[in-house]
């Protein structure tokens, strides 16, 4: 399969604060702001990230991939469940407490004896087997891992942000002034009330995405994906972290659970089509999503049976 | 509104102590969910009218540049609602308080992220969310879906409360806590939906 390069628009549905930190947005800004244009450009190119005018804030390509990432282990360790094969994904799966991070403890060294003690737990999960003294593997590296990599193994996506990457996104300051002791005049700011200032992202912004599979590691069959082209696999994994994403249940930067961070992926014409031809479905968000329901299932059932 | 506060801010102070213990408690239930395979997501959907009058008396919000008009109230109530939750549930009874800690903990150490998320969505958004989930998990009962599709109405307003739910007992998943809460609120259930 020839290099995939898939185009999306992310639009904020509500105000959005990225969740960095301001003095790390200073310090970048301020080689990007203060410095030679010929400098400017490698720093986009290494952090792949999108400015907000003058507020401090930016938002990098990296947190898209971790959004994605996040909400493709919850949409794969779903259907593992649904299926009734058990953890799927190697977050979920305790291998000596290390259950809620991404923890790739696969391949095993037997010769070593701490590492044989985790054998049990992966024959458990029906991750591997053991046949003449040999492991063999059946869920390594886990889905996840297998599209967006893992200590030793490389990516086989890769996320940046497209267009302009230094374009200024417009951003609004929210004061907010909050009663500490009720009673009190309703007009906070007479009170002299410390107000929380928030500074978002508005809402309607677009940040154009592209998530573009590399055709030279997708070769790896067996490793990446055992019933159909890894990047059949990883286009159809994605694919469903995004509708998840689209529902509401993940979201970008801070003070998500304040009902912030609320974001839409939606592909451009010309990838909805790609994204039709890759995983072999008709050219519609339905179609799409069912049958890249079908790949992962056929997948799970495969490396878990 | 008053009583919740007043009695939440006295319970906070008196929690300081169970603090650690708490976080710790809802962080093993999470942890202890995800090794069972039980995680599920949930969906309450809710009509926020009720609660969206109540916190316009109590907060005053305005942007301060761009010329905007004051915040749209609905974004401004879920702005607001997971403070007012850690309130309630310190307000409903000593062994609840620790629930407060299903919206997430920042002590260091054992950080973990909230495990609901809120918007006010319009009946047409809430119906669009409501299709993705069934084409994506479909719930045990498609036919529940398609009853509370059916309960929505395009141009009503709804509260809808994502939780990544795990049970907290035997009888109890984190989204009945959260519901206990809410009726506490008096906020007006539509419907809930659980994935798959």
């Amino acid at each position: 399969m020839s290099e995939v390069k898939l185009h999306f628009d992310v639009v904020t549905k509500t105000p959005t604060l990225t969740g960095e930190d301001a003095k790390t947005s200073q310090a970048i800004l301020t080689m990007l702001i203060g410095s030679h244009m010929k400098k400017a450009k490698a720093v986009v190119q290494q952090y792949g990230f999108l400015s907000i005018d003058k507020t401090g804030f930016i938002v990098r390509a990296s947190s898209f991939k971790g959004l994605l990432r996040v909400a493709s282990e919850y949409i794969v360790e779903l259907k593992s469940i649904e299926l009734g094969l058990g953890h799927a994904v190697c977050s979920f799966l305790d291998v000596e407490g290390s259950i809620g991070f991404p923890s790739c403890a696969l391949p095993i060294d037997l010769e070593n004896n701490e590492q044989r003690k985790k054998v049990e737990v992966f024959m458990k999960a029906k991750w591997i087997n053991i046949q003449d003294d040999k492991i063999v593997y059946n869920n390594y590296p886990c889905i996840p891992c297998a599209i967006f990599g893992a200590p030793g193994l490389k990516s086989l996506v890769r996320i940046s942000l497209n267009g302009d990457a230094v374009a200024p996104v417009e951003t609004t300051q929210y004061k907010l002034y909050f009663f500490n002791e009720l009673g009190r005049s309703k007009h906070l700011h007479e009170n002299k009330l410390k107000p929380l200032i928030l500074e978002a992202i508005n809402p309607g912004t677009i940040i154009s995405l592209e998530i573009s599979f590399a055709s030279n590691l997708a070769k790896l069959r067996g490793l990446r994906a055992k019933t159909c082209d890894p990047i059949q696999l990883g286009v159809a994994t994605i694919w469903l972290a995004i509708q998840l994403i689209n529902s509401g249940f993940f979201r970008l930067g801070r003070f998500k659970s304040r009902g912030l961070g609320r974001i839409e992926i939606n592909p451009r014409e010309d990838t909805l089509k790609m994204i039709s031809k890759v995983l072999g479905a008709k050219p519609s968000p339905e179609a799409i999503t069912k049958k890249a329901i079908t790949i992962l299932e056929n997948e799970l059932k495969e490396r878990l049976k | 509104m008053e009583k919740i506060f007043n009695k939440g801010q006295m319970m906070a102070k008196d929690k300081r102590k169970s603090r650690n213990q708490h976080i710790t408690n809802v962080l093993t239930l999470l942890k202890e969910s995800a090794k069972d395979g039980k995680i599920q997501l949930s969906v309450l959907i809710y009509n926020p009218y009720r609660l969206m009058n109540t916190i316009r008396n109590y907060v005053d919000a305005h942007p301060l540049k761009n010329n905007m008009s004051y915040a749209d109230e609905g974004q401004l109530t879920a702005w607001l609602l997971k403070g007012v939750f850690r309130y309630i549930f310190l307000y409903m009874s000593f062994e609840d308080s620790q629930w407060r800690y299903l919206f997430g903990s920042s002590v260091q150490g054992e950080t973990f992220g909230s495990c609901a998320y809120f918007d006010i969505l319009s009946g047409e958004e809430v119906k669009r969310v409501l299709q993705t989930l069934k084409l994506l998990l479909p719930p045990k009962k498609s036919t529940a879906l398609e009853k509370t599709k059916n309960k929505i109405k395009m141009e009503w307003r709804y509260l809808i409360l994502y939780i990544k739910d795990f049970p907290i007992s035997q009888s109890a998943m984190a989204s009945d806590m959260v519901k206990k809460a809410c009726k506490e609120l008096r906020l007006e259930l539509v419907d809930e939906l659980r994935f798959p």
